[in-house]
C-alpha cells in the first residue's frame, strides 16, 4: 500500500548525499525505496518469532479501556515474542492483566492455550507458556547489550491481521528511561503491537514493546521498550515462575514548598505524622539542602536524590533551619503505591 | 556540511508528498514475503542487498550525529523544555512555559546530564511565545547555533528535542524525528509557524526543532489536539529561527517585548489570488501614510519576502519587533515602488504586572481546535482560585469580561488588574458553562 506513493516522491536527495564515500544517488525515490527495503529486511528477521496474544476477560470498566480498543474489531489480538523454542512467550503484562484465559496465536494460524508463568511489574512483562506448542518454534534470544545511540532506527514488529506482521518504524528517542529499564521510541505504539518485538535496522532484538504509564497517551509518539539487556537478566527468574514485584520506593513524608536559590533547596511545607521525616524531627519551614551526597535544587532533584535509596535505608539530610545548617539522620519509609 | 550544498540541487516536494514520506516512515502494514516459510524468507533477505542497509545506516548516522551535537545544549525548564544558544548561557524557551515568572525572576533549570543552573528571565515576547533566559555559569556552556528557517523545505527531516510527559530523568531529552509538513503558517496565534509531524506532546514546549546539521530552525510551542486529548496528533507548530533572530537583540535588552504592526492601513487579498495584498484604506497621520502608502497599492513583498495574500502579509509583519523598519514593495499603477515603513508598538499594553494573583496553573501547550478557553491543570490550595471553586480540568473561557484563548492572554488580563479586585470567571466544565467569582490575591 505504500510503495507506489514512495516511488512518486521527489524529496531531498541530499539526505542521502551525506553518505560519505558513496556515489551521489540519482533519485530521491531510490533513496526512500532503499530505506523501505532496509526496514522490511529488518522486520523479516524479527517476524517469525512474533505471535498474537488473545485474552478473555470479565467485563473491564469502560474507564480502564483505551479508546483505541473500542475502534478495533472485537478479539483483535495484541502481540507477543517467542523467547524459547518450547513455547515460552514474552508479552506486555498489561496485555494479560486480569485475563480469565490467555491464548497464543501462531503466525501459521494455530491457537494454543497459554498460562501466565510470571510477571515483572517493573518491566511490564508477562511470561506465558503456550501449552502443547509444536516443537522448535522460532525464538528470539535476548542478550546483554549496549543500548543503541539515540537517533538510531527502531522497527516494531507486531502481530498483524491474519498472522502477517505489522511494522511501525521510528527512532530511539531516549535510552535508560525509568532507572535504566527501558528504551523510548517515537515509532507508533498501539494496542495491537504492544508486546511485539523491537529490532534495530540490522534486525537485532532491542527489546519488547510494553505499556509503562497511563500518563503517556497511546500512539502519542512516546512509546517504551523493555530493554534487551534487562530482559536477559530477568528471564531466568521469570522462567522459574518467580514474579518480580514493583520495587518499593523510599518516602520522606513531607509536603514540598517552594524552591530556594541560595542556599539551594526545597522548603518543607509540612511533615506527615508518623513518617520518616517526623521521626527525625524535621520541621515545617526547614530548607532541605542535601540528601546524602546530592545537593538539592528543585523538587525534581529531591525525588531523583531519593531514588538512590530503598525503604529502611539510613540517610543523612542537611537542612537549613533559621539560617543555620543542621544534619539529621533519617530512616526512610516506603512510598504508598501510586501510578507513575 | 556536504549535504547542505547538495540540498540546493534537490527537487522540491509538495506537502502531500511530504506526508507520504512520513507515512512511509511511520505506520506500515506490510504483507511480507515472510509469509513463506524457511528458505524463501532467507532469499528475500538476501535479495534486498546490503546497498539498502548501507543507505539506511548512513542516514541513521547523520541523525545520531545531529542528536549528539544538539542534545548537550538541552535544558528542562519548569516542566517544559529549552535550549542554550550561546556559550555565555543565553537560552530560549516558550513564553507560556515561563508565564508564571516575572522579568528578573531567577530559578533552577537543568542542563542535560542533570546539572542544575540558575536561570534568569531576561526578556519575553508573549505574542511570539518566545522567552530569553540567561543561565549563570562560570564555564562556557554547550550551545546550538541558529540555522536558517527560510532555507527549510517541506518534506525535510527535522528533529525535536523535548521533555514530553516529564519523562526526562537526568534532563536527558526525548528525541523525535519527523518532517517539515508546511511552512509560513499564520495560525493559532503564531504568525509564521513551521508545521511538523515530529511527535510533540505536553512538555515539548520551548524545546528546539533542529535540522540534520544540528542547527536550531525553530522552537516548538503548540500542537493541534482533538477531543480535548492533549497529545500528539502529528500536527505540531514551531516558531521559526528567522523570527527569533529578529527578536534576540531586543530580548537581550530585557523586559516584555512587543511586536510591530503596520499602523493605519487596511488590506485585503488582491485579485487574482496570489498577487499580493491590496491596500483598501490609509488613515491620515498614520505610520502607513507617513511611509507613503496609498489606497489601491498592491503590496507584493516585505524585506524581499513575497507576500501573495493579506494573511501572509500580516504573518510576515508579525515576525518583526516593534520599532523595526521594513522595506515594503508595492505595485502602484504600472510601476513598483519600495517604501520604508516603521512598525510601531500597539497602543495599550501593561509593561509589568500589578502583583495580582489567582492561583492556577494553566495548560498552554496546545491549540485546541474547537476547544474554547484555557485549561486549568492545577489549582493552588488556599488560593483565590480554590476559594472560587475552580477545579483542574476546567477551561477558563473569559476573565473579568475578557475572552481568553491562551495562557499568556489570561496572565496578561490578571497582571493588568489590582490585587483585591473581584472578578467573574466564566468556565466550561464537563460541557456546561459556569460563572465563578474570585477576589484576586497578591503574589
Amino acid at each position: 500500500m505504500l510503495t507506489p506513493p514512495l516511488r512518486r516522491l521527489g524529496v531531498c536527495a541530499a539526505v542521502l548525499a551525506l553518505a560519505a564515500g558513496l556515489p551521489p544517488v540519482a533519485s530521491a525515490a531510490e533513496v526512500l525505496a532503499a530505506l523501505e527495503r532496509a526496514f522490511r529486511q529488518a522486520a523479516a528477521r524479527a517476524a517469525p518469532a512474533v505471535v498474537g496474544i488473545e485474552v478473555e476477560r470479565d467485563a473491564v470498566p469502560a474507564a480502564r479501556r483505551e479508546v483505541a480498543e473500542f475502534l478495533l474489531p472485537p478479539g483483535t489480538p495484541a502481540s507477543g515474542v517467542v523467547v524459547a523454542p518450547e513455547g515460552l512467550v514474552l508479552t506486555s503484562a498489561r496485555n494479560v492483566a486480569g485475563a480469565r484465559e490467555v491464548r497464543v496465536v501462531l503466525p501459521a494460524g494455530g491457537r494454543l492455550l497459554g498460562e501466565v508463568l510470571a510477571t515483572d511489574a517493573e518491566l511490564d512483562l508477562a511470561l506465558v507458556r503456550a501449552l502443547d506448542a509444536p516443537a522448535d518454534l522460532p525464538a528470539v534470544a535476548f542478550r546483554p547489550a549496549v543500548p543503541p545511540p539515540v537517533g538510531s532506527w527502531l522497527v516494531v514488529v507486531g502481530f498483524g491481521p491474519e498472522g502477517r506482521p505489522s511494522v511501525n518504524t521510528g527512532i530511539v528517542s531516549a535510552i535508560g528511561r525509568f532507572d535504566g529499564l527501558m528504551l523510548q521510541t517515537d515509532a507508533a505504539i498501539n494496542h495491537t503491537n504492544r508486546g511485539g518485538l523491537a529490532v534495530d535496522i540490522e534486525g537485532r532484538p532491542l527489546g519488547v514493546v510494553v505499556h509503562r504509564s497511563d500518563r503517556v497517551g497511546v500512539n502519542s509518539g512516546v512509546g517504551f521498550v523493555a530493554a534487551a539487556g534487562r530482559i536477559a537478566e530477568r528471564l531466568p527468574a521469570l522462567s522459574r515462575g518467580e514474579s518480580i514485584a514493583p520495587r518499593p520506593r523510599p518516602f520522606l513524608g513531607i509536603r514540598l514548598g517552594e524552591e530556594r536559590l541560595d542556599p539551594s533547596g526545597i522548603v518543607v511545607a509540612g511533615v506527615l505524622p508518623g513518617s520518616a521525616a517526623a521521626a527525625a524531627e524535621l520541621l515545617a519551614g526547614d530548607l532541605i539542602h542535601r540528601i546524602g551526597e546530592v545537593t538539592i535544587t528543585d523538587a525534581r532533584s529531591l525525588s531523583r536524590a531519593l531514588r538512590r535509596y530503598a525503604p529502611g535505608d539510613r540517610v543523612v539530610v542537611v537542612v537549613v533551619r533559621d539560617g543555620v545548617p543542621r544534619e539529621l539522620e533519617l530512616v526512610l519509609g516506603a512510598r504508598p503505591e501510586a501510578d507513575e | 556540511m556536504s549535504w547542505q550544498r547538495r540540498r540546493a540541487s534537490a527537487g522540491q516536494g509538495s506537502a502531500r508528498q511530504a506526508a507520504a514520506v512520513r507515512r512511509a516512515a511511520a505506520v506500515v502494514a506490510l504483507a511480507l514475503a515472510a509469509l513463506l516459510p524457511g528458505r524463501a524468507v532467507a532469499d528475500e533477505v538476501q535479495e534486498a542487498a546490503d546497498g539498502a542497509l548501507e543507505l539506511a545506516r548512513r542516514l541513521q548516522a547523520e541523525v545520531q550525529a545531529a542528536v549528539a551535537r544538539a542534545a548537550p545544549a538541552f535544558i528542562t525548564v519548569s516542566g517544559g523544555s529549552g535550549v542554550v544558544i550561546s556559550p555565555e548561557g543565553w537560552a530560549l524557551t516558550n513564553h507560556h512555559v515561563v508565564a508564571g515568572h516575572r522579568i528578573g525572576d531567577r530559578w533552577w533549570v537543568r542542563l542535560r546530564g542533570d546539572r542544575p543552573y540558575i536561570a534568569q528571565l531576561v526578556g519575553t515576547d508573549p505574542q511570539g511565545d518566545i522567552a530569553l533566559l540567561k543561565l549563570e555559569s562560570e564555564q562556557p556552556l554547550p550551545w546550538v547555533p541558529l540555522g536558517d528557517s527560510d532555507a527549510l523545505r517541506v518534506g525535510e527531516l527535522v528533529l525535536a528535542l523535548g521533555n514530553p510527559f516529564g519523562l526526562a530523568e537526568d534532563a536527558e531529552p526525548t528525541v523525535t524525528l519527523g518532517v517539515v509538513s508546511a511552512l509560513h503558517l499564520n495560525r493559532g496565534g503564531y504568525s509564521d509557524a513551521i508545521q511538523t509531524d515530529a511527535p510533540l506532546n505536553p512538555g515539548n514546549s520551548g524545546g528546539p526543532l533542529l535540522n540534520l546539521a544540528g542547527e536550531l530552525v525553530g522552537i516548538n510551542g503548540r500542537i493541534a489536539v482533538r477531543f480535548g486529548n492533549r497529545m500528539n496528533t502529528g500536527v505540531g507548530y514551531a516558531i521559526p529561527s528567522k523570527q527569533i533572530g529578529r527578536f534576540l537583540p531586543v530580548l537581550r535588552q530585557g523586559g516584555v517585548v512587543r511586536h510591530g504592526r503596520l499602523q493605519g492601513v487596511r488590506v485585503r487579498t488582491a485579485e487574482p489570488r496570489g498577487s499580493g495584498a491590496e491596500v483598501t484604506s490609509v488613515a491620515r497621520d498614520s505610520d502607513a501614510a507617513r511611509a507613503g502608502l496609498q489606497a489601491g497599492d498592491r503590496i507584493v513583498a516585505v524585506d524581499g519576502t513575497p507576500v501573495p495574500s493579506a494573511t501572509r502579509l500580516l504573518g510576515v509583519l508579525g515576525t518583526y519587533p516593534a520599532g523595526a523598519t521594513v522595506t515594503v514593495e508595492v505595485v502602484r499603477g504600472s510601476g513598483t515602488t519600495a517604501l520604508q515603513v516603521e512598525l510601531s508598538a500597539p497602543v495599550q499594553q501593561p509593561v509589568q504586572g500589578s502583583g495580582a494573583w489567582l492561583g492556577v496553573r494553566l495548560g498552554g501547550a496546545s491549540e485546541d481546535t474547537g476547544q474554547p478557553g484555557v485549561e486549568v491543570t492545577e489549582v493552588v490550595p488556599g488560593s483565590p482560585a480554590a476559594a472560587a471553586g475552580l477545579r483542574p480540568g476546567d477551561r477558563i473561557v473569559s476573565l473579568h469580561g475578557t475572552a481568553v484563548q491562551s495562557a499568556p492572554e489570561l496572565v496578561t488580563v490578571i497582571r493588568g488588574l489590582e490585587p483585591g479586585t473581584r472578578i467573574e470567571i466564566e468556565v466550561e466544565r464537563g460541557g456546561a458553562r459556569l460563572t465563578l467569582a474570585a477576589t484576586l490575591g497578591r503574589r
